[in-house]
């Protein structure tokens, strides 16, 4: 291929190539045959000299695919995955009398159906499952943190023709999960997302003191171009979001990426607050309640898709947006905050899970 | 002196240590008397193991032994050849039977007793040949005595029952009370009567009614005033007493009037002699949720009882027991009114107000005595009270076991056979674990809509022609195989004694009634006017009698019961209907399409009637003969068209010939056709559909018939009225576990307008269109019509109009889908999705939107937060869009990500 036509393959695919990248294809044609063979989520938006001669060290697992047009079908398949994915997470749990909508019978006055949830009332819900949907009832306690589209195990009695749901029983993270490490010695560095400027200096001065790290910078209003020069011994990955400097390599906001071995899902969306506000709880309970259910945000919106959805559960979550705070779940680690008044400088040891908060206080 | 009277009750009074028996009635002219029999004693029989020992016991522990004499007789169960010596133990005061009786029963020399729990007057009835109700002429002396209240007081010294059909003219008394309470059931150790309403007929000095009011209030001829409840109830007891009613009348009088009407005289320290007897108080007893009212000389009819036997027994079909509902849908006539919950208001309201309230108690006292008289309710009563032998107060009350109890030990005392005492609790329950009543045999039917002729045959009286047939009777049973009596082997393999050798008594008593029944009949026949309903009634009576000795002997707490008798006959039972579909469909060409304990349907090959009826006597003739007698086989009616739905579920336009005519009229069996949570719309979808089947067998007719009212349900053309469900406000809002429709408008109504109906109360409402679940979707149908809110006509389809007409189209070849419009045949999947309300705009759907805040569908507009699962609607299974902003689309394409 000329360099026009290798131009013109990465364009027609939606990818930039700079200059110095194009040469670099020109000359390795090796290289231009196995990036040429990469998915669209493999590559950046913008293709970088860097990008052709070292690889991918951040491996993208999962990111926003939009289209121009969505179709009912699509809502339908998406739900349809999620509840079949979480059928089958509930099914493994010893549920008791564990039924279809359709086989509820006066005989099992006690049993357990997993739905999904259709609308959410004051002392009612309504459930589908794939036989069919039906109204139950429910305390105001049970129902206080269901909402729709969750998709749950329900333990039911019948009661005097109405069918009462006891117990919610969410999917949820296994338990004996172990606490992913990467293999090898690797660090990263999550820089806040608003610096004042009389900051900068400060922050260089972190950074620095931590030579071998990766910075990972989410929506950030930091010159890149200058951070790049200043830290030019870091590799520094740019999430989402509109880069200073377009050319640079640009990772999807949100995604979940593979890192040395370490899934981490990095969003800088408001998420956590939304629904501790909804649900009137602090973040921890939020977060909490999020993961048991296995989706960060439950009324997502279809063009968003499954992004949200914990088909793959991270063993590190990066929330770039609310106070400050780390907790710990089930071997995931979650970490808020970024953009406080007071910027935090997020540290973590990949080897070891440790995590090293830095207030530029 | 010589009267002749019919015996309303009879009881007894101990005087000088001896029973007197009294018997109250009432003459032709109309005169109350009461006669007074001496010298008739209680006793009861043991069967001693040591009789010498007995006897010493008796005498030395009671004083009340009037004599002890040793005597034979047969016991009942089982047959054996000669009778059994016994003791018959005579005693002075019937109320010490029971005392003796267990202090009998816990000696190791008494092997067992008999007869020690038959009621005192019925021991004197039994022996004396006088049955309830029936005339009787009495001979005897003036008595002056001021014990009893009746315009003739006799000492009685010959009496004998005469026959007579007519009955004599009695006095009717309807009572009503309002109470005044502001809890929701009242206390009637607290709370007031205030108004207490009487209807008389004939009337009472020139009033058809009164009401007595314990409220100072406007004066009107037929309302009378008092100060304080207890000068009212004082008034009420001086009416009585004037008027003499023979029987009391009221709705729901044994549950609530009477035992309060009661209590409160109590209260007031006024007496409760309300009979005809100024010692014996009236009493009112609860057993469990029931109660038991009694009154000297008098009868409590309780017409809310009788509808509710009517009701049980599938002689009337009436969606609610209300006064008002029943009073609409049989008088054509209603209640006053006034929401039980406004009562109170009412009450301490304006003038108005309060003479409103009168009004309505006095509708509420007449109402009752309407039904009971017009509708001719007790009718059947009366003459159960002669063919028993009961008393008409507990033929009223009581059961089938008691009447037929009461008949065996008369017919059993008459053959020197004595009846064991009742079972007490748990006696047979060791042998229920054995052995279980098996039931009647009902055959597959063939299902569908038959439209040639069906001729209906059944067995005449099957289960007593078996107990005839077989000699069936627990004084015939054979347990001793090696009796060496001749015997019958019935069918289910038990075995009886041949009546050659003892006819059973049961056997006897039924064929007796049979026959007294067929001579009735044909008195029906040549009779009119009052006479002919007494004899109608009597004829139902006997037939009611006659079928009561099945289930009896099956009967757990019957002193006769014997399981094996109970088997046996409906062994017979089931062994004949398959015997006679096994005669029909070999020996003729025709097919049994359907069969049930004692009839079977034939289905002809002819349309015509009189041809029908050819072939029905055809296979009667064919089964007799086969059947050598055993039953008879009676062609009942042809059915020109017949609906089978399942087993003991069939409609069908049935014919039958009276006097030369064909008379037409539609049978349901087994069809629910009124419930209670139905809509008028529901009930009369169904009717109609059927009308249509069975009428002009046209298929597609009724089907379009239903899609007719789908449609005019979308475009909401189908009056509020006939969409309105009911249901009862039966306890406190708060009492409520559940989460119901009518409960929640309650709420709403509260809110809205302060005020809302209360326990007792009915509460209408109607379902309509919302995204909120159904509960919150129930609203008041005034509301719904003033602010011309939408109806939720997808509900009204899918859960009112088309579940009871599911089957009926499912065994005429059409699926639920298909009624429901998601039929593979386009064709009918079109018949139900044509003219929607909104037109449809093919170009605006393929518009993308922005965004979306709910998914709807295009077909019924059900909406959706969630996308469901299936994709479809699950309502109608139609096709969903995305809605944003009332507009809709089948694509999204977001402007922005988030």
């Amino acid at each position: 291929m000329d360099k026009s036509e290798i131009l013109k393959h990465f364009l027609n695919k939606g990818i930039q190539v700079n200059s110095e990248a194009l040469d670099t294809l020109y000359n390795h044609p090796e290289r231009l045959e196995e990036i040429t063979s990469m998915s669209l989520k493999e590559l950046p938006l913008v293709l970088s000299e860097d990008f052709i001669l070292k690889g991918r060290s951040v491996k993208i697992l999962k990111q926003l695919e939009l289209k121009k047009r969505y179709s009912v079908e699509d809502a339908t398949e998406l739900i349809n995955y999620r509840y079949s994915f979480i059928k089958t997470l509930l099914a493994k749990k010893n549920l008791e009398n564990l039924i279809s909508a359709n086989r509820i019978s006066d005989k099992l006055p006690k049993f357990t159906l997993i739905a999904l949830v259709t609308q959410v009332g004051e002392r009612e819900i309504k459930i589908e499952d794939n036989t069919g949907s039906l109204t139950l009832e429910a305390s105001p306690e049970i129902l206080e943190h269901l909402l729709e589209n969750d998709i749950v195990a329900l333990v039911c009695e019948k009661e005097e023709g109405f069918i009462k749901v006891t117990e919610v029983i969410f999917p949820d993270i296994e338990i004996k999960r172990a606490v992913v490490k990467s293999e090898q010695p690797s660090h990263i560095t999550i820089l806040p997302t608003k610096l004042d400027i009389k900051n900068y200096g400060k922050l260089l001065e972190l950074v620095r003191k931590q030579p071998s790290t990766k910075i990972f910078l989410l929506e950030t209003d930091i010159d890149i171009g200058r951070l790049k020069a200043d830290l030019s011994e870091h590799e520094i990955f740019f999430f989402g979001g509109e880069a200073n400097n377009k050319e640079e390599m640009l990772y999807p906001n949100p995604a979940l990426i593979e890192f040395n071995n370490v899934k981490i899902f990095l969003t800088s969306s408001n998420l956590l607050s939304h629904y501790a506000e909804k649900w009137d709880i602090d973040m921890e309970k939020t977060m909490t309640l999020l993961l048991k259910r296995r989706n960060l945000n439950p009324s997502s919106s279809l063009h968003e898709g499954n992004i949200y959805f914990l088909d793959i559960v991270p063993d590190i979550i990066i929330m770039t947006k609310g106070d400050p705070a780390v907790y710990n779940y089930k071997g995931t680690t979650v970490l808020l905050g970024g953009d406080s008044a007071v910027p935090i400088l997020w540290h973590v040891d990949l080897q070891t899970r440790e995590i090293f908060k830095t207030s530029f206080l | 002196m010589e009267i002749q009277f019919q015996l309303l009750d009879c009881d007894y009074i101990v005087l000088d240590n001896a029973p007197i028996v009294r018997l109250f009635g009432k003459t032709k002219e109309g005169k109350a008397v009461c006669g007074f029999y001496r010298g008739f004693y209680p006793y009861f029989y043991v069967l001693p193991k040591q009789k010498d020992k007995v006897v010493e016991f008796l005498k030395k522990n009671f004083q009340i032994i009037k004599n002890i004499e040793e005597v034979e007789r047969f016991k009942s169960i089982n047959y054996q050849k000669e009778k059994t010596k016994m003791l018959k133990v005579t005693l002075t005061d019937p109320s010490k039977v029971p005392e003796v009786r267990e202090s009998l029963k816990k000696e190791s020399f008494v092997q067992s007793v008999f007869e020690s729990d038959i009621l005192f007057k019925y021991r004197f009835m039994a022996d004396m040949g006088i049955s309830g109700f029936k005339w009787l002429n009495v001979k005897g002396r003036p008595s002056k005595t001021n014990t009893v209240k009746c315009d003739i007081s006799m000492d009685v010294e010959d009496f004998a029952e005469v026959e007579n059909p007519e009955n004599g003219s009695f006095k009717y008394l309807s009572i009503d009370i309002e109470t005044i309470s502001k809890d929701v059931i009242p206390d009637s150790r607290k709370d007031e009567i205030g108004i207490i309403s009487l209807t008389f007929n004939p009337d009472y000095n020139n009033h058809k009614s009164l009401s007595l009011v314990a409220k100072r209030t406007r004066v009107r001829s037929n309302v009378k005033v008092f100060s304080s409840e207890k000068e009212m109830l004082q008034e009420f007891l001086r009416v009585i007493e004037a008027y003499d009613p023979d029987l009391l009348v009221g709705y729901n009088i044994n549950g609530f009037d009477f035992p309060y009407i009661l209590d409160r005289l109590r209260e007031n320290k006024l007496h409760q002699t309300i009979g005809r007897c100024n010692q014996k108080p009236a009493s009112s007893r609860k057993f469990g949720q029931q109660f038991r009212n009694t009154v000297t000389g008098r009868v409590i009819v309780d017409t809310y009882a009788l509808i509710k036997e009517s009701i049980q027994k599938g002689n009337l079909r009436l969606k609610r027991l209300g006064l008002g509902d029943v009073s609409r849908a049989l008088l054509n006539d209603e209640k006053i009114n006034i929401p039980h919950s406004e009562i109170y208001s009412y009450w301490h309201g304006t003038e108005e107000q309060l003479s409103k309230l009168i009004d309505y108690a006095e509708k509420d006292s007449v109402l009752p005595l309407r039904l009971l008289l017009e509708k001719s309710f007790i009718d059947k009563f009366l003459e159960l009270s002669k063919v028993s032998g009961l008393l008409l107060q507990d033929c009223l009350d009581g059961g089938e076991a008691q009447r037929v109890e009461n008949l065996l030990l008369r017919e059993f005392n008459l053959h020197s056979f004595i009846l064991p005492d009742k079972p007490v609790d748990g006696t047979h329950s060791e042998e229920t674990e054995i052995q279980t009543l098996k039931g009647a045999l009902v055959l597959e039917p063939t299902l569908g809509l038959h439209t040639e002729s069906v001729v209906y045959l059944d067995f005449k009286s099957m289960y007593p022609s078996i107990f005839i047939a077989y000699n069936i009777c627990p004084t015939t049973l054979i347990k001793d195989e090696n009796n060496g009596a001749d015997t019958i082997t019935t069918p289910y393999e038990t075995k009886f004694v041949s009546p050659k050798v003892r006819e059973g008594v049961i056997p006897a008593i039924l064929k007796r009634l049979i026959f007294e029944r067929d001579k009735v009949r044909d008195s029906v026949r040549k009779s009119s006017g009052e006479i002919k309903r007494i004899l109608e009634a009597k004829q139902l009576a006997l037939k009611i009698m006659t079928n009561a000795f099945y289930g009896y002997t099956g009967y757990l707490r019957a002193r006769l019961y014997i399981m094996e008798i109970a088997n046996t006959i409906t062994g017979c039972g089931r062994f004949l209907i398959n015997r006679t579909k096994e005669i029909v469909e070999k020996g003729t060409s025709y097919q049994v399409v359907y069969g049930d304990t004692d009839s079977i349907m034939v289905k002809t090959n002819t349309r015509d009637l009189d041809e029908a009826v050819r072939i029905g006597h055809e296979v009667e003739k064919l089964v007799n003969t086969e059947l050598d007698g055993i039953v008879q086989l009676k062609i009942e009616s042809v059915y020109k068209s017949l609906l089978i739905l399942s087993k003991k579920r069939y409609a069908g336009l049935s014919y039958e010939k009276i006097d030369g005519e064909w008379k037409e009229e539609i049978v349901m069996k087994g069809i629910e056709t009124v419930r209670r949570d139905w809509c008028d719309a529901t009930t009369k979808t169904l009717f109609e559909v059927l009308n249509i089947l069975l009428k002009e067998q046209d298929t597609k007719k009724a089907f379009r018939y239903v899609k007719d009212i789908t449609q005019r349900l979308e475009r909401n053309e189908v009056p509020i009225e006939d969409l309105v469900i009911t249901k009862s406000i039966s306890k406190a809002i708060s009492s409520y576990k559940g989460i119901q429709p009518h409960v929640e408008l309650v709420k709403k109504l509260k809110k809205r307008n302060g005020s809302s109906p209360g326990v007792g109360d009915r509460v209408g409402f109607v379902i309509v269109k919302g995204m909120q679940l159904l509960s919150e979707r129930a609203e008041d149908p005034d509301y719904v019509k003033e602010n011309k809110i939408a109806v939720d006509s997808r509900y009204y389809i899918e859960n009112q109009i088309l579940p009871p007409l599911e089957r009926v189209f499912e065994v005429i070849g059409i699926s639920k889908n298909e009624l429901t419009g998601l039929g593979r045949q386009m064709l009918l999947k079109e018949l139900f999705r044509g003219n929607r309300i909104k037109p449809t705009n093919g170009e605006t759907l393929q518009q993308p939107l922005p965004a979306y805040d709910s998914f709807s569908c295009l077909n019924c507009d059900t909406l959706y937060k969630a996308v469901p699962l299936a994709g479809k609607c699950l309502q109608c299974h139609g096709e969903l869009l995305f809605e944003f902003n009332g507009v809709k689309s089948r694509y999204l394409s977001p402007t922005r990500l988030t």
